[in-house]
């Protein structure tokens, strides 16, 4: 009897199929605008998009830990050539 | 022998390389859509009446050679052919490590080469300094420290450490001010609210700005500050500076030198007093 359509399909989201139910329809159609009720589409979708900024953020991440290990194996290397001097 | 043992950490570190040159290429794509990451038929996606939504992680991500093509073919920056050689060798360099037994023996001065290189290939001069100084003023480890101190303590020494591993002419590639010119004490990093620092720092990480005989401001990559300075000789005879902070320090031999440019003062002082006199006679 009711069913939900996708956004965009008449912009209520409701349908009320029975005959002679219009007025009504377009009166639950209206409050569902008015609450700003979220309703389901029935498309599937992508969902969890990456964005630029989560790469970029990433990609920051893995140099920024790439240095470290350098820095630390030069510091560690650095520290053990200093105890064989001594 | 050490460095034998350690190769694995620097393999390591080329894996991360390779993996941030990957990120940042899709950062760019993104900035496009970030459905031209997905490999696999279009059909496949979920998207009519009916279909499941679906994550993105769980679909199949286009290849590494094909990821190449689309950066370039989206790409809103120019670049020149720079960075497809960059990209190209490390990429060579990480399947040796990750789908061979590896014969390279990497060395330290080079990985630092290509991480700065990646930085300011895909953002630019600054964003290796920019970033790692974000990175660690951010990082909840270092809650207690106060930025000074980070600045004393920890920058100054990866700061050091790179320079010195790339050399004067690789390092000056990063920065937008020149690092080739001639180099000076920071009045803000020499003198820390916290004392007890006092006596760690020695390094010269400021420059004149802009790079004019008449510059009339300092800014000190270390801690990202600028100031005001004047032109004027060090009053010390051993240093030939000419640039010093707020009347009161040297920025070339970093010594206080309030007293002897007040004392100096009052010599001329005098002298012009002994001419006014002269000149009444």
């Amino acid at each position: 009897m009711c069913r939900q359509l996708h956004e965009g399909q008449g912009g209520g989201a409701v349908s009320i199929e029975k005959p002679g139910w219009g007025g009504r329809a377009t009166l639950v159609v209206a409050i569902f605008q008015r609450m700003n009720l979220s309703i389901k589409p029935t498309l599937g979708m992508i969902t969890n998009l990456p964005s630029e900024l989560d790469y970029k953020l990433l990609a920051n991440s893995c140099l920024t830990q790439a240095f470290d290990i350098i820095f630390e194996t030069d510091k560690t290397i650095e520290n053990h050539t200093k105890k064989l001097n001594e | 022998m050490v460095w034998e043992y350690l190769q694995d950490k620097l393999n390591a570190s080329v894996v991360l390389i390779h993996q941030a040159i990957e990120a940042n290429m899709k950062s760019s794509i993104c900035s496009t859509s970030p459905y031209l990451l997905l490999e696999g038929k279009r059909v496949e996606w979920p998207v009519l009446p009916g279909h499941n939504d679906k994550r993105f992680d769980e679909f199949y991500s286009i290849s590494s050679e094909s990821l190449v093509y689309v950066f370039f073919a989206t790409a809103k920056n120019t670049y020149d052919t720079t960075i497809f050689g960059h990209i190209e060798y490390i990429r060579k360099i990480r399947n040796q490590i990750v789908h061979g037994i590896s014969r390279n023996r990497l060395n330290t001065s080079e990985l630092v080469a290509h991480i700065l290189d990646t930085y300011t290939l895909f953002d630019g001069k600054d964003s290796w300094w920019n970033n790692l100084r974000s990175y660690y003023l951010e990082h909840p480890f270092n809650e207690g420290m106060d930025q000074g101190e980070l600045e004393t303590v920890v920058f100054i020494e990866k700061l050091t450490y790179a320079w010195k591993k790339i050399g004067k002419s690789s390092f000056s590639k990063h920065f937008l001010v020149n690092t080739r010119a001639r180099s000076y004490f920071c009045p803000y990093c020499m003198l820390p609210e916290d004392k007890n620092l006092l006596k760690k720092y020695d390094y010269k990480w400021a420059f004149l700005f802009p790079e004019k005989e008449d510059a009339r401001l300092i800014h000190c990559i270390n801690c990202n500050n600028d100031n005001e300075i004047s032109r004027i000789p060090c009053p010390i005879d051993s240093c030939a500076g000419t640039v010093i902070w707020a009347e009161n320090l040297c920025l070339t031999c970093g010594k206080d030198v309030s007293n002897e440019l007040a004392e100096k003062k009052r010599r001329l002082n005098d002298i012009l007093e002994s001419l006014r006199i002269t000149d009444k006679k």
